[in-house]
């Protein structure tokens, strides 16, 4: 009885930090994934010499990606092979910190590639690694953020005007505004320059120290809101 | 004399309780602020910490059983265990407090990193915190076993 009575005391006292812990590993995990998943697709279009387009199909949670041949579509046809393929896992969002659903269209924004808008959701690397620089307005590159202080450290970007930055976002719950706000990770590739360099950054809510008039994103440390 | 048996014995779980509850706090603490940098927790990190939380729990246990039902030394080397046990206790769980304050405060700095920091506090915990914990457990079981201050009412 003794020994019941005391592990439930440490058991009510664990359960919220393991749950917490959890959730937040889900989520960096996720991250973590998409990024892993961007460099690989990156290294097979150099390794290839072909151009690879990773897809991310967020109602799916499928991403594939494939080695797009002549006439550079942007689709997978017949005899594209797929290279890589994952289902992203349960209880992660795909959803923008200024998007009104999840899955919505700014989720996933690397947009419209050779003028047909209908191309959306693809991440395309050139044979040498390069960047195919998406179209849409919502995919635009990031900016610097006009001061860098304690809370916004070298590293993070300014998504403002009009939050258009591509990137793919990743959220641990949807964001209804009834909660607070949701924790938000941004994964995207060269932000600034064609180095075809991979970042994973979060969202920092003004309200948690974001520069006044900008939508940042930064890098480690991270403030998590549970 | 029933009633005072009893009475120790609640005394006795819960200040169980509250060393066995306050174990996890600075090593949850120690594992959430990793979860501030890019690297995800690797596996041995949770077991050790996970892992810890209830090797100290078994060992608080154990010693607490034993001080109730192991035979009593002619001259034993506790002299007075509810008041050994209560102090010990309370010190485990002060210093587990101020462990995980400490966590937290190097951590808002970010001076401390868990794979660099986790054998110094590995150490220090394994050293300073489940020594007492232990003793303090002994204590409490064999507080139930002798006579306290406050005697049975008509004596």
């Amino acid at each position: 009885m003794v020994a019941i009575i005391v592990a439930s005391m440490v058991c009510l006292l664990a359960g919220p930090y393991l749950y917490r812990l959890w959730r937040r590993e889900r989520l960096r995990g996720a991250a973590q994934e998409v990024n892993t998943l961007i460099i690989a697709a990156r290294l097979k279009a150099v390794r290839l010499n072909e151009q690879v387009v990773l897809w991310i199909n967020p109602p799916t949670r499928l991403i594939v990606a494939w080695t797009d041949a002549a006439p550079f579509n942007f689709v997978q046809d017949p005899g594209e092979p797929t290279v890589l393929h994952l289902r992203l896992r349960q209880g992660v969002f795909f959803q923008s910190p200024n998007g009104s659903e999840v899955n919505g269209p700014d989720s996933v924004a690397f947009d419209t590639y050779g003028g047909d808008p209908e191309i959306v959701d693809r991440v395309v690397f050139r044979p040498d690694g390069i960047l195919v620089i998406p179209q849409a307005s919502n995919s635009k590159a990031p900016m610097r953020p006009a001061a860098q202080t304690a809370t916004v450290p070298y590293g993070s970007i300014n998504c403002n005007p009009g939050n258009t930055c591509r990137g793919i976002y990743l959220s641990d719950r949807p964001r209804t505004g009834q909660q607070g706000e949701p924790n938000v990770f941004r994964v995207s590739v060269s932000d600034f320059g064609p180095a075809g360099r991979t970042s994973i950054l979060k969202w920092l809510p003004p309200s948690d120290g974001g520069n006044p008039g900008e939508n940042n994103f930064v890098p480690p440390p991270w403030k998590w809101v549970d | 004399m029933q009633e005072r048996r009893r009475y120790d014995r609640r005394t006795g779980v819960a200040l169980l309780s509250l060393v066995a509850a306050t174990n996890v706090i600075p090593w949850m603490e120690l594992l959430l602020g990793e979860t501030v940098t890019a690297e995800l927790l690797a596996r041995s990190e949770i077991r050790v910490a996970v892992g810890t939380c209830v090797l100290a729990l078994f060992l608080l246990l154990g010693a607490w059983f034993s001080g109730r039902h192991s035979p009593l030394p002619a001259r034993p080397w506790i002299g007075r265990p509810r008041t050994a046990g209560l102090r010990f206790a309370i010190a485990a769980a002060a210093v587990n407090i101020a462990l995980a304050g400490l966590i937290r405060w190097l951590g808002a700095g970010h001076a401390a990193r868990f794979p660099s920091e986790l054998p110094i506090f590995v150490i220090g915990w394994y050293l300073v915190v489940l020594p007492l914990e232990v003793v303090a457990g002994l204590s409490l079981g064999r507080a139930g076993r002798m006579p306290g201050r406050r005697q049975p009412p008509g004596l």
